[in-house]
């Protein structure tokens, strides 16, 4: 093969590479295979500990805290998280930090709600979404009511059976944070860490290597990453939906990323090796 | 007025700062109450930042317009999107600004059908990019970019179901790679920002660092 022919190829018109990526995803996702998804332990464990709150009839809290922008790759988690909540009537308390959350929050609660046999105000509650992040964590820690002492929808808390106990976050039996950003972290610092209670945590792929040393560390209970992660628990609940769906095209397109990666680096390679022996035959042909 | 433009940001930012330190460690009643009410502050004070955040970028847009730079329609939107929304979210469908959110009416319908799917493609279209990056910039040129290539290829695949197909070894494998190598320098750049956050805030209390006062 020429260099000539070995430019052109490492030069590609980029949208060639979007079309096959285009190609994969859609592809991927008509074409009937089966994928075995595996859960991890760390998946496991937070599955366990909402097992675990069953059996003593507790309360969760769900800060849903992404926007829609990672929606597609978060709200699964959610989903199946509700799901297994309310089909083992545990409490959940909802509530997001992100100012553009709060619709994907109420959403998604209602249509998990309307699935199951349980109701607002006495199987679960939304807080909806109030300014201040990590200070926000502490004031609820400090005193719950005075953190949010209404509903989203400006109902007063008292006036629900899920929240009319809850005095401090260390009351609840456990809080997840499904995080597309540094929330997550907030939760753990200001929240975990003071308050101790058991701290579970949901997050993009790209955050999930960021949260393993606390995983190791104790302060996270339980960790779910990106969209196979939320395949996985879908696994464990017995309810495969987006997420074990959506692991045919992520699964396409990785493997597509790693061609792409394997074959840029044989060609550049392969060129190199050209370069080098055209250099050499330069060399000898300017030799006496 | 140098004194309300330095001595004085400087005495609230060294009093507070040290209030703040010391609450920490002292467990008096007044002191956990002073610090409950301090929190309530920050909160306030995250409010109000949102009120000046907005306040700058429609500022910055504005002068856009007004100096017709380039691509200034698209801070006409921008404009037009926030009054737009703004109204629809004093309005709330007749309740007013002060009772809960309403469930239906036309910011609910702004943010189903406009903000939400646009919030989706802007994520979505990432993917396009990094595939043309990989092919175009992820060359093993060193050995330390080998050993990336190789790592990212072991996670990209461990990590999917598809992973577990192909060997039962590559998850595991994918597994230590971010349990082990990848914990090891995260902790280290944690701890690292930590003492950078604890060296910039005495710096900040003892009137060292002044960047935030601003430039006049």
């Amino acid at each position: 093969m020429q260099r000539a022919t070995l430019k052109k190829l490492l030069d590609l018109d980029r949208r060639w590479i979007f079309l096959m990526v285009l190609i994969c995803a859609i592809g991927a996702r008509f074409i009937d295979f089966d994928l075995p998804v595996f859960p991890k332990a760390s998946v496991k464990t937070m599955y366990d500990k909402i097992e675990e709150v069953a059996a003593k009839n507790g309360t969760i809290l769900i800060s849903m805290d992404y926007d829609p922008s990672s929606k597609p790759e978060l709200e699964p988690l959610s989903r199946a998280l509700l799901r297994h909540a309310f089909s083992r009537k545990v409490k959940v308390i909802a509530m997001t930090h992100n100012p553009n959350g709060q619709r994907l929050a109420q959403t998604v609660l209602e249509e998990s709600a309307a699935e199951f046999d349980v109701k607002y105000g006495e199987d679960y509650v939304l807080l909806g979404y109030k300014a201040g992040g990590g200070t926000l964590v502490i004031n609820m820690g400090q005193d719950f009511r005075d953190a949010f002492s209404k509903d989203y929808a400006g109902d007063d808390l008292a006036s629900f059976a899920v929240t009319r106990e809850i005095t401090s976050i260390s009351k609840l039996d456990y809080v997840i944070s499904v995080s597309a950003s540094a929330y997550w972290e907030s939760w753990m610092i200001y929240g975990h860490d003071r308050y101790r209670f058991p701290y579970g945590v949901g997050v993009t792929g790209v955050i999930a290597p960021d949260v393993f040393p606390f995983l190791q560390t104790g302060q996270v209970t339980g960790l779910v990453g990106g969209l196979a992660g939320a395949a996985e628990y879908e696994t464990l609940i017995k309810r495969p939906d987006m997420a074990v769906v959506g692991m045919k095209p992520q699964s396409a397109v990785h493997m597509l990323l790693v061609l792409f990666v394997v074959f840029g680096n044989v060609i550049f390679f392969y060129d190199l090796i050209l370069k080098r022996r055209q250099e050499k035959g330069r060399r000898e042909v300017r030799r006496p | 007025m140098l004194f309300f433009k330095r001595q004085l940001p400087l005495a609230i930012a060294f009093f507070f700062g040290l209030v703040g330190f010391f609450a920490q460690y002292i467990p008096h009643h007044s002191f956990e109450m002073l610090y409950n009410e301090l929190i309530s502050w920050v909160r306030l004070l995250y409010a109000f930042a949102l009120i000046l955040g907005t306040y700058s970028l429609l500022r910055l847009h504005s002068k856009r317009i007004e100096r017709k730079d380039a691509g200034y329609g698209y801070s006409l939107v921008l404009w037009a999107g926030f009054i737009v929304t703004f109204a629809a979210g004093m309005y709330n469908e007749g309740r007013g600004f002060l009772a809960g959110q309403a469930d239906t009416g036309m910011l609910m319908w702004i943010y189903d059908y406009i903000f939400k799917p646009a919030g989706a493609t802007m994520f979505s279209v990432l993917a396009f990019f990094i595939a043309s990056a990989a092919y175009r910039t992820f060359r093993a040129r060193t050995p330390a970019a080998a050993m990336l290539l190789i790592s990212a290829i072991i996670v990209m695949i461990g990590r999917i179901p598809i992973g577990d197909m192909i060997s039962e070894h590559l998850p595991t494998l994918a597994s230590w790679l971010m349990e082990v190598p990848n914990a090891a320098v995260k902790r280290g750049i944690f701890l690292g920002v930590a003492l950078g956050v604890v060296a910039t805030s005495l710096r900040i209390i003892f009137g060292i660092e002044r960047a935030y006062l601003g430039g006049d």
